[in-house]
């Protein structure tokens, strides 16, 4: 019995220790570890919190706003996702001012569904658990392990496909492999005959009724909340390239501008399009739909003067009104 | 619990230390600890069905000691009709209850009377078609006086549930196994490192063979109308080799989970696609389950002539099609396999191979080569009947794959999934005298070599598993 497991030990160490550096490594090398950390650290200073998907993450660094901002914009993250963390953090952010929430075209049509790619580390990072959540969403290894195992490989084979991020969680540095853009040398041409173009097309002309309502009752209790607690709700879709913009259908956009139209007479919410913010400079975008830091760096400190105004102006109406 | 999840990977050990360090000195508090990780086991699924376990093996329990305390033949087939009952009554509701109503709705539909009743929301508990039989084969052999009643309540409950093979089998048989529960246990090393490697080998089988099929196969039959012939023959021999992995991975692991725990479960599987013909293959598919059949069930019926063993064989095969599933496609699918066997005996060829093909050698003869792809087609084709619902589905199926469209070449699967199953058929060819495809342990080469196999196979597992599927035997 003993010689079985004293073997059994010896087998196992060399794939546990393996296993288990590489746990450590993904874990600490984390954006959503960056992000908690951010917040948990800065909870009682907070006053902006980012909310969307992988365009709001990757377009506004929250080093470059004069505002204490929070970035919970994730990759693939609905609003359905989204609202889960809104719901999680707004109660303990008690200086919490602005909420911008991302509006890109697309979003109120998409939901993440239980077994959404992103569930484990929403479970290991947020203690946000969706209703099945197994043993394997508690570690990133077990939860996707040839995805994990891969990126671990390429990081070691290259370390410029080990991206650099600030304490915010917004990366300052691409990774090698994700700069399409640059590999394609900028060149228009090039871009439009490559089948990684347009990936995300699909994605935001798709029409879903069911998502689409159930998508608006969230953001009107999202409405409710910050109108409750006097935040300034800031609808806002980030820059993408033209050539993700010419292929938009006219129905998705006009989707969403019926939901802007219904929700923009409110004082507290506005509706901030920079879609076509540089749009034919392909050399501030890393993919079609993604700025490069470069371009989040112009971005977002056209975003922060306009935000530096909207605080003026709102104060000035809320004195007026006091009056 | 699925047997290949991370949960079970954390739950095994703890029992295993539980069993082997705390309570090896007390075979009772061993039994206990069995018959509660067997609940957990089950109840992980869900729990309310832990009561029909409970209920079904209180019946026999009682049952088996009412059997010893009384001679008299009428009360005894009294109680063993009680246990009968009881059981199929049981597994009757819950898997046949609306088969037999759309039936008899049908049925009156042909006779031009028109009336419907509403089917009944049923859940199948996972294993029940399992341990009914399991528990019934007790009963029946306290009746035979093959075996005394228990009176031993740990024991008895634990062997009904006993959770390496509560769901998918090997079916095993009361005078086999509950005797084991019966004495003291000592853990053989050679028994437990074999247990291990034969529960790497069905890990294997399951998740880096039957998921990366799991795909294809399904991806093909949704869609059947748009593929060719060709495709969808090889979808039906893909599908073959996604149930024997799926089902037989699942059988290695119990197996082998048991014997980590000292016990010995009956062969389920024999290498079945290295059979010359259907009576060889049915010696080696799904063993516990025929012969189950054969003992408890045919073995009744009196007579030697060949009629009578066609007329048996024809019963075991009837049975074994409405065994699997509630639809007139598994009791063709029956039948069928039923004529084929019959044939057999008629050309007195039902005995012709008892040991495995090329014994001794490294490659079948040609003709044997021919009776194996032979047997694999019939297998296969008859197949039809057994993946495909509705009926009408099954003959559209086999109408579209026997048309013209045969000969055009057929769309396969990923090169991944084709890798696996080559690398399956060879391991297997070279491994068909042992019990298992990774018994090794004979093997006269150095153990880091050993070892190395065996973290190669852990990678593949990881690394190239498919995307996680429940056992396919599960719905039965």
């Amino acid at each position: 019995m003993k010689k079985f497991l004293i073997q059994l030990i010896i087998f196992i160490i060399p794939v546990g220790m393996i296993l288990v550096s590489m746990e450590v490594y993904l874990r600490q090398n984390n954006i959503y570890r960056a992000k908690k950390t951010f917040l948990d650290n800065n909870k009682q200073d907070i006053e902006a919190l980012i909310l969307g998907p992988s365009y709001s993450w990757r377009s506004i660094n929250p080093e470059f706003l004069d505002t204490k901002t929070a970035s919970l914009a994730h990759e693939a993250s609905a609003i359905n996702t989204n609202m889960m963390l809104f719901d999680k953090y707004a109660p303990q952010l008690p200086k919490l001012k602005y909420v911008i929430f991302d509006l890109s075209i697309g979003f109120l049509d998409t939901h993440n569904e239980e077994n959404w790619e992103s569930k484990h580390l929403f479970n290991i990072y947020y203690d946000i658990k969706s209703s099945n959540n197994n043993l394997e969403d508690y570690f990133l290894l077990s939860s996707n392990f040839k995805y994990y195992t891969k990126l671990c490989l390429s990081y070691i084979t290259d370390p410029d496909n080990i991206p650099a991020f600030n304490d915010s969680g917004f990366i300052y540095k691409l990774s090698k492999q994700e700069d399409i853009f640059r590999i394609h040398e900028y060149n228009s041409e090039r871009l439009k005959q490559a089948d990684v173009l347009y990936r995300r097309l699909d994605y935001q002309n798709t029409i879903n009724e069911e998502n689409y309502h159930s998508n608006i009752d969230l953001l009107k209790g999202l409405i409710t909340y910050c109108r409750e607690n006097k935040i300034n709700l800031i609808f806002i879709s980030p820059p993408k390239s033209y050539l993700n913009n010419e292929k938009i259908s006219t129905e998705a956009i006009t989707r969403r501008q019926k939901f802007i139209d219904d929700i923009t007479p409110d004082p507290y919410i506005s509706f901030w399009n920079y879609e076509n913010f540089h749009e034919q400079d392909i050399n501030l975008f890393y993919d079609d739909t993604h700025l490069n830091p470069k371009g989040a760096e112009l971005f977002t400190k056209t975003l922060n003067r306009k935000l530096d105004n909207y605080l003026i102006n709102r104060n000035r109406a809320e004195m007026q009104s006091e009056f | 619990m699925l047997t290949t999840s991370l949960e079970f990977a954390v739950f095994l050990p703890c029992v295993f230390l539980l069993y082997w360090f705390v309570l090896n000195k007390n075979l009772k508090l061993q039994n206990a600890l069995i018959l509660v990780a067997s609940y957990v086991f089950y109840g992980w699924w869900d729990w309310r069905f832990l009561l029909l376990i409970a209920f079904s093996s209180a019946v026999d329990f009682t049952v088996g000691i009412l059997l010893n305390k009384t001679d008299q033949p009428s009360s005894r087939k009294w109680l063993l009709a009680t246990s009968i009952f009881v059981n199929l009554g049981l597994l009757g509701f819950f898997k046949y209850f609306n088969f037999f109503l759309d039936s008899f709705v049908d049925t009156f539909t042909l006779f031009g009377a028109n009336f419907s009743i509403d089917r009944l929301n049923i859940i199948l508990p996972v294993g029940i078609s399992f341990y009914t039989l399991q528990t019934l084969s007790y009963t029946i052999d306290v009746y035979d006086r093959k075996l005394k009643g228990s009176k031993d309540f740990l024991a008895f409950f634990a062997y009904v549930s006993f959770f390496p093979q509560l769901v998918a089998g090997p079916i095993e048989r009361a005078t086999q196994l509950l005797p084991q529960f019966q004495k003291k246990r000592t853990f053989e090393y050679d028994k437990a490192a074999d247990g291990l490697r034969q529960i790497l080998w069905g890990l294997f089988k399951k998740i880096v063979v039957a998921d990366n099929l799991a795909g294809y196969t399904s991806s093909v039959i949704a869609n059947y109308e748009s593929h060719n012939g060709s495709t969808l023959f090889l979808a039906l021999c893909v599908f073959a080799i996604q149930f024997y992995c799926d089902f037989s991975g699942y059988s290695d692991i119990a197996i082998g989970t048991g014997r980590l725990f000292g016990f010995s479960l009956m062969k389920n599987f024999d290498y079945p696609f290295f059979s010359r013909n259907m009576a060889e293959l049915w010696q080696r598919w799904h063993i516990s389950l025929i012969t189950w059949f054969r003992d408890y069930l045919v073995r009744r019926f009196k007579g030697f002539h060949k009629w009578d063993m066609a007329r048996n064989i024809f019963i075991i095969f009837l049975i074994t099609g409405i065994w699997h599933g509630a639809d007139w496609t598994y009791i063709i699918w029956g039948v069928l396999h039923g004529l084929l066997f019959m044939t057999l005996i008629f050309a007195k060829k039902r005995k012709k191979y008892k040991v495995i093909v090329a014994k001794g050698k490294l490659l079948p003869s040609l003709t044997e080569a021919g009776l194996m792809i032979k047997t694999f087609v019939l297998f296969t084709i008859t197949g039809i009947f057994f993946l495909i619902r509705p009926l009408d589905k099954c003959f559209k199926y086999a109408a579209k794959m026997f048309d013209l469209s045969f000969f055009s070449l057929p769309e396969l699967p990923f090169n991944r999934a084709i890798a696996a199953v080559v690398l399956l058929f060879v391991i297997e060819w070279f491994q068909r005298e042992k019990e298992h495809g990774l018994d090794i342990s004979n093997l006269s080469i150095p153990k880091t070599f050993k070892w190395g196999i065996y973290y190669a196979l852990i990678f593949t597992i990881f690394y190239y598993g498919g995307d996680q599927q429940d056992f396919l035997y599960f719905q039965f």
